[in-house]
């Protein structure tokens, strides 16, 4: 569906030039450079920008979205290009805005816990700038991405079920609005009734509403002891009722991730794991005093053995945690790698924790529909988990069968009063799956998306149906 | 990733290869960060991954450009994607493929190929390199920094052992190694007298054929493994244990040559023995340390090694070398990012000079953070790279170990 008009190859034309004159080679329009940034992770069917920026300060940044809304060209944010639903797609060419160069740090405040960064900074990279100050930054996607990138999405990760989204972790942004103003919003406070929550509506509007440029972030102390298990089990069911008891028993676990049989073969193979058997999996993680950990672990123990599971692999010293949580983020490359030449797409439901057990039961029987290689993993502790189906692109059958699919899935959590989208967001792939969820509101955030960007120009054709 | 290469080179032995290392890329990106041309320059195009898509756009059937080939170029050929690579994927075979077809298609310029091939002629004619470092010292004093770097006084070699062993072994006789520095294989025939190995160098002209390789002269590499393998196949079928490569550039490619020669019938065979008798120096002496340790004086020097790509990434002899340094003593200081380049890339400083400068300005910064009294490696292009950027000696480990044969 046609939503927005692709400007004129002259309009096109002379605002690369001025783009050209104001940025010179920071203003990019290689064939490699653009389809680089015309596409995340996940399918890549392409739509190239007609030119790729690479702005350095906020009033750049401005000066880039006036041009553009003056004349009438759509313009993308990129961060660092791991978004998993097509949201980076140029649909109707424009400027891509490449905020990798905005990477500073600007402030740590260490006594009240917060600091303020650039919206190019990635998540590796503060967590290793601050690692002197005794604080972390919780929020670990699966991939590095920009803290920009994860905010537009409200990204989430295996810290979540304890720390929460990036939803709850942002106290404030700097965006750059559709006509090219700098606003604040928040502030440092950690609570505020002052007038609509400004943040919340940017954070997860991947880049329809305007462009974040810095970010306002919590930090947390790290805990004095980390401990990291594994328990195995025989059915995947079992598994999945060990996490639905914990949390509603309130066990303040920091991690606890689910892989599936098929999963952990593959990541056994690509992160070259020892001593694991191909079986479903928890890797949960605890933090506290010794004491605490220790009390939260025996209280795993029980509900485990009442389930079924092994005995507990424990990896206490940072580099076997390492090696745990690496391995467990990569879960989605080693699902590639399991097929080579494969494409893959994660599903991302996520529903009310008691029906965690149901809706993976129902996903894996519509799974057993296809003949595809598939596999699960998930941040069960908050109730979201992704199938990772993988298909032959060149296989017409088998990539019809695997969309089939991804959509029933998210149409089962919906139905469970869940969600399609825990934390990928909906980028181009999920326009339908919001419209089931949200029905009549999404029409409120069309009016919202109208108002706020009355000439359509950011990231067109992403995040609301526009008609 | 998914592939859907041309026609002009599917089916050809090229193609099969470069569609199964392309086909096993997930596309993540974790070699990215390691590259040192993408630390440098922070561009994705001039990492691993961006490099892959590029030659995988042409081998499709894209256009290459002049921009294309500068990307490819620029690229050390260090290997280190390949350490960082969870998925094994073979980026040096790639990048040998990528980079013939971009230059069949876009050529090179007139003062391009001038360069490449002055460059060629210059280091594979012996006699010519030998006189031009001869009188490249005696002048050096009146040389240009630039170039003075590169000329460095000639340490004295010493005498090559005249005893005859039962055990033979043959060393290469590398192109630049050993006019530049022919203390090297001095060095390494002295160790292994002591071991009770003869060291016997056969010429065949010099070169392991890895410098025309890396500059695209296909031909002119594979005449240079041909005279090899022919020089030495009567040593070999006497008996010669191996052949040791006392760079760790030339030992990689010797231990290619059963897949270089993989599609020439009358050598395939005769390669692949010469590839599985090839080792690096330090693999021969690792295997002879029992015996030689007791003859080797310790010493508590600190100094830095640095391990060159080609053993770290492209042999995947990882700590090795360090082993026999601390086993005699050596403090061998810590030395950060120690997985990266140095810049010399054999001749990517000169085709290349400011991104090997900055490299090179790099890494000596990290080998000498803890002040150490010389400098070790293992391959001659690292050894002159670095020395030419410090007053420290730089010397290959071999010529360490030498110093203190007792
Ligand atoms: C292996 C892998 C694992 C993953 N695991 C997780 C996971 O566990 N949890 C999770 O939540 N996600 C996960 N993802 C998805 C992805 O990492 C997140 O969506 C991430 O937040 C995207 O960040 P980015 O910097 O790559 O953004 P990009 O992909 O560059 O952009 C994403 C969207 O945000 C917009 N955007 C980017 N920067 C800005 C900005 N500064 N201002 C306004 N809009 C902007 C873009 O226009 C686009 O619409 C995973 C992806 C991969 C490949
Ligand atoms: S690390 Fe390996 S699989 Fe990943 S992008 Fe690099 S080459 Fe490809
Ligand atoms: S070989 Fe070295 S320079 Fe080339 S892409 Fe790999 S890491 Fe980068």
């Amino acid at each position: 569906m046609l939503v927005f008009e692709r400007p004129s190859e002259t309009a096109v034309a002379s605002a690369v030039d001025a783009l050209r004159k104001d940025f010179g080679e920071r203003a990019v329009t290689s064939h490699s450079v653009r389809e680089h940034h015309s596409h995340g992770e996940g399918m890549r069917d392409a739509g190239l920008p007609d030119v790729v920026v690479f702005p350095e300060t906020n009033e750049e940044v401005a000066s880039i979205v006036k041009l553009c809304n003056q004349a009438r060209i759509p313009v993308i944010a990129f961060g660092t290009g791991t978004s998993l639903e097509g949201h980076l797609k140029a649909l109707y060419g424009g400027v891509c805005i490449d905020l990798s160069r905005m990477n500073n740090i600007l402030q740590v405040n260490a006594e009240d816990l917060d600091c303020r960064v650039q919206a190019g900074v990635t998540r590796e990279q503060l967590n290793a700038e601050i690692r002197s100050t005794g604080l972390f930054f919780p929020i670990d996607p699966g991939a590095n991405a920009s803290l920009g990138g994860m905010s537009a999405t409200r990204a989430s990760g295996t810290n979540a079920v304890r720390y929460g989204t990036m939803k709850e972790n942002i106290l404030g942004l700097t965006v750059v609005t559709p006509d090219g103003r700098i606003i604040k919003t928040g502030t440092r406070a950690r609570k505020s009734s002052a007038g609509y929550d400004l943040t919340r509506l940017y954070v997860g509007s991947e880049g329809t509403l305007g462009i974040i440029t810095e970010i306002q972030l919590k930090l947390y102390g790290v805990p004095e002891r980390i401990s990291a298990a594994v328990c195995q089990f025989d059915e995947l069911s079992n598994a999945v009722n060990v996490v639905i008891t914990a949390m509603q028993l309130g066990i303040p676990m920091a991690r606890i991730e689910l892989l599936d049989e098929v999963q952990m073969d593959a990541c056994i193979k690509y992160s070259k794991l020892e001593g694991f058997a191909a079986k479903p999996t928890l890797f949960m993680e605890f933090h506290g005093t010794d004491a605490y950990v220790a009390e939260q672990i025996e209280q795993m123990k029980s509900i485990t053995a009442d389930y079924g599971g092994s005995d507990y692999r424990f990896a206490d010293k940072p580099e076997d945690r390492t090696k745990l949580w690496k391995a467990r983020h990569d879960a989605y490359w080693a699902g590639m790698s399991y097929k080579p030449g494969n494409q893959a797409f994660a599903t991302d439901s996520c529903v009310p924790i008691s029906r965690l057990a149901d809706c993976i039961a129902a996903a894996k029987a519509e799974i057993a529909k296809t003949s595809l290689t598939c596999m699960i993993v998930g941040h069960v502790g908050d109730g979201n988990f992704h199938v990772q189906i993988s298909f032959n692109p060149d296989n017409a059958q088998e990539r019809e069968q695997a969309e089939t699919a991804a959509a029933q899935i998210a149409r089962i959590a919906i139905g469970m009063g869940g969600t399609c989208t825990g934390e990928h967001g909906i980028g181009i792939h999920k326009l339908d799956a919001l419209k089931e969820e949200h029905g009549e509101a999404v029409d409120v955030m069309r009016t919202i998306k109208k108002a706020l960007d009355p000439n359509n120009i950011m990231n067109p054709g992403k995040t609301i149906p526009m008609n | 990733m998914q592939t859907n290469l041309a026609p002009f080179i599917k089916d050809t032995p090229q193609g099969i290869e470069a569609d199964a290392i392309l086909r096993s890329c997930v596309h993540c990106g974790f070699c990215t960060a390691t590259c040192p041309t993408y630390q440098v320059l922070g561009d994705e195009l001039d990492g691993p991954r961006g490099r892959i898509y590029l030659i995988k756009q042409v081998l499709e059937g894209a256009e290459p450009t002049k921009k294309t080939q500068q990307h490819l170029d620029r690229c050390l050929t260090c290997r280190n994607c390949e350490s960082a690579c969870p998925s094994g994927v073979q980026y040096g075979r790639l990048v040998d493929i990528g980079r013939s077809v971009v230059e069949e298609k876009v050529g090179r310029t007139a003062l391009e190929k001038a360069t490449r091939a002055t460059l060629r002629k210059a280091l594979l004619n012996k006699p010519l390199f030998n006189t031009a470092m001869k009188i490249g010292r005696a002048v050096r004093p009146l040389l240009p920094s630039a170039l003075k770097a590169k000329v460095q006084p000639l340490r004295n070699a010493g005498t090559w052992p005249t005893a005859q062993h039962a055990r033979t072994m043959i060393v290469l006789d590398n192109c630049v190694q050993n006019a530049m520095s022919p203390s090297i294989d001095f060095a390494t025939a002295r160790v292994l007298d002591k071991a009770g190995v003869t060291l016997k160098w056969v010429s065949a002209g010099g070169c392991c054929g890895a410098l025309s390789h890396h500059l695209n002269a296909h031909d002119e590499a594979v005449t240079k493994v041909k005279a090899n393998i022919d020089a030495w196949w009567p040593l070999i079928e006497a008996g010669a244990e191996a052949i040791v490569g006392t760079a760790s550039g030339c030992s990689v490619m010797l231990k290619d040559y059963g897949h270089f020669m993989q599609h020439d019938a009358a050598y395939a065979e005769k390669a692949k023995r010469v590839a599985a008798l090839s080792k690096d120096v330090s693999e021969v002496i690792a295997a002879e340390w029992p015996q030689l340790k007791a003859k080797v004086k310790a010493s508590s020097d600190r100094i830095s090694y640095h391990p060159p790509c080609t053993l770290q990434h492209g042999m995947k002899l990882k700590g090795g070398v360090e082993a026999m340094l601390k086993d005699i003593g050596f403090d061998l200081l810590p030395v950060a990012d120690s997985h990266l380049c140095c810049g010399s890339a054999g001749t990517y400083s000169v085709l290349q000079p400011t991104i090997s400068e900055e490299l090179k300005s790099r890494k000596l910064k990290s080998l000498t953070a803890e002040g150490p009294s010389q400098i070790a490696t293992s391959n001659i292009g690292c050894m002159t790279h670095l020395q030419s950027g410090t007053t420290l000696p730089v010397k290959h480990w071999i010529e360490l170990l030498d110093e203190r044969l007792a």
